[in-house]
């Protein structure tokens, strides 16, 4: 009798696992073969000098392809540090610029389903043509150069003053520098966090609206609801945002480093240095991930 | 409208002003580089050097495009041809990442299996990594499989999108409440009744961003190297060798950059009213 039972419950449940796999099965061969495996190849690639002329000629040199990239090469350590210096900038300011706009498109006012379209547009022409108008600050110049703005208005907003004004306000130089350079840059910022608007978007919708009516009943502010709702609930989004931007910031192909890896692979052809230096990169931004996301588990321990 | 019954009693007329103005300004940076990339197409040669540049064109004409057509009439193929193979390979390549994320997030999110989390953190892991240097060894694959120059060259690199399954495997974390699974399986559902019938339409908002991100992403890819056949050539490439073809070509390539944005707005028109809706997000009650 107890084996009946057994068996009729481990059919039930080995049934279930198999289509499980027969699930991922489309997508985990499509990845398994055209992304993993190029993967190791590329890693194997880059212990390697290589040659290729229709096949791949392997030499082994162990890690003369890393020590170059370390203390040959004079660009790829400097351009490293600006990419990480950049992306420790935007990053923070990304995240909460989006969560911010988030919110607003969260409350009800006349014209939100049309700001809501246009939130979203960034994430339509993030690829193609618009990275290019990025790349050659065309569009920064055009603004400036508008026939709107006066030369006046321009020099009377100039960012020295301002920034002499705020530290004025007692408020640390390192900080100002900070808002500074992310309202210099604010045409980039505003045009990488659509999908992260998103994200968030979906997050405040899925809170109940039972618990801000509670809230409010208790007499907590709107301030107050915000860091006691409205943050602990969404912080499964900001894991995902603060994961995508990163990545996003990284693997940007107007990112200086993608561009000499890019440079080395087909302008140059040194296929193993490009994939060491790749490596090394990657290396790198899981290293700045894994901070981040470190930083956010103790941020949301303090909530438990 | 299901709005936040708390938040209505701090809402003022000053307030939604306020939130008002500081969207229009945001907005209005969000719009520009569209604006930048419509009003370019209607430049003349001689404004599209101007330095700096203006945002709009002073005497705007359509010549940019009527230099389009004639060059287009000189092409090998009829454009047609191009535009045919971009649009096909886009709608299968987008419905492949949508059908084969879902069911494979579906697994990751709510079933559990050795090997899972490896897989999924893999997938994770590859997202950091730049696409630049598999170039070769993608090309030896694609060259065993025998699919150099083939259909299947544009297709198959292109179907399993990694961002797509951890986008969906987050969103399915989210949005499906494990007990409504439960309750389908204690009435007799199936995985495949399951996956189609629950979870499918409560990810809907997901699908149709993913839509968005994905048909954008694979319209603008070219095929690169795999592709010699002028036959098989999608129109981001055919474009780009006009482009390419010399600086006198600026004013065409500023006519083609709008023409290739215009179908990934289309698609975004046809999904946006279905990405923002107010999710009723469960069926379940808190």
């Amino acid at each position: 009798m107890r084996f009946v039972n057994r068996k009729s419950k481990s059919v039930l449940a080995t049934r279930r696992d198999n289509k499980g796999y027969l699930y991922v099965a489309p997508f985990a061969l499509g990845f398994i073969f055209l992304v993993l495996f190029p993967m190791i190849q590329s890693f194997i690639y880059s212990f390697n000098d290589l040659l290729f002329d229709g096949q791949v000629h392997l030499n082994f040199s162990g890690l003369a392809n890393y020590r170059r990239a370390l203390f040959e090469d004079v660009e790829y350590r400097q351009l490293l540090l600006s990419a990480v210096r950049d992306m420790a900038l935007s990053v923070p300011v990304i995240l909460v610029f989006s969560m911010i706009v988030a919110v607003f498109l969260n409350k009800n006012f006349p014209g939100r389903a049309v700001f809501q379209i246009i939130f979203f547009i960034p994430v339509i022409v993030s690829s193609g043509i618009i990275p290019e108008l990025f790349e050659n600050d065309l569009v920064r110049t055009a603004i400036v150069s508008a026939p709107t703005v006066s030369e006046e208005a321009v020099s009377s907003f100039d960012t020295s003053s301002m920034s002499a004004l705020l530290i004025s306000l007692n408020i640390p130089v390192a900080l100002v520098n900070y808002i500074m350079q992310a309202i210099g840059n604010i045409l980039e910022i505003v045009n990488s966090s659509g999908i992260q608007i998103l994200v968030f978007t979906m997050g405040l919708k899925s809170i109940s609206p039972s618990l801000y009516e509670a809230s409010s009943i208790e007499g907590a502010t709107a301030w107050e609801s915000f860091w006691k709702i409205t943050l602990p609930m969404i912080l499964p989004q900001f894991v995902v945002n603060l994961t995508y931007t990163v990545i996003d910031s990284f693997v940007n192909n107007n990112n200086e480093i993608m561009q000499s890896i890019n440079a080395y692979n087909y302008s140059r052809f040194d296929f193993g240095y490009a994939a060491s230096l790749a490596w090394m990169y990657f290396a790198i931004i899981l290293i700045i991930l894994g901070v981040f996301v470190g930083l956010v588990n103790l941020f949301s321990r303090h909530y438990k | 409208m299901k709005s936040k019954v708390g938040a209505k009693a701090y809402r003022s007329i000053g307030g939604n002003i306020g939130t008002f103005i500081f969207l229009l300004i945001i907005a209005l940076f969000m719009l520009l580089p569209l604006v930048f990339v419509v009003s370019s197409a209607f430049k003349p040669l001689s404004e599209l050097f101007i330095f700096p540049p203006k945002l709009f064109p002073m005497n705007p004409t359509l010549d940019n495009f009527k230099d389009l057509s004639s060059l287009l009439g000189d092409s090998w193929l009829p454009f047609s041809r191009y535009i045919f193979n971009s649009l096909a390979v886009t709608v299968i390549c987008t419905f492949g990442n949508i059908i084969f994320s879902s069911m494979a997030a579906y697994v990751l999110s709510k079933h559990d299996f050795p090997g899972k989390n490896i897989l999924f953190q893999t997938v994770v892991l590859s997202l950091l990594f730049s696409t630049v240097v598999t170039g070769i060894p993608n090309y030896i694959i694609i060259t065993k499989l025998h699919m150099i120059n083939t259909v299947w060259a544009l297709i198959l690199p292109l179907l399993p999108s990694s961002l797509g399954l951890f986008l969906m495997k987050q969103f399915m974390d989210q949005m499906i409440p494990d007990t409504l699974l439960e309750a389908a399986r204690l009435d007799g559902a199936g995985e495949n009744r399951i996956f189609f019938s629950i979870c499918l339409p409560l990810v809907k908002p997901a699908i149709m961003t993913l839509l968005i991100y994905s048909f954008q992403g694979i319209w603008n890819s070219t095929g690169g190297s795999y592709i010699f056949d002028e036959k098989l050539k999608t129109l981001p490439t055919a474009l780009n060798n006009i482009i390419t073809s010399g600086i006198s070509r600026t004013g065409v390539s500023s006519a083609v950059s709008l023409l290739l944005i215009l179908p990934p707005i289309a698609v975004f028109l046809f999904a946006q009213s279905n990405v923002l809706q107010t999710m009723a997000t469960s069926g379940m009650k808190d």
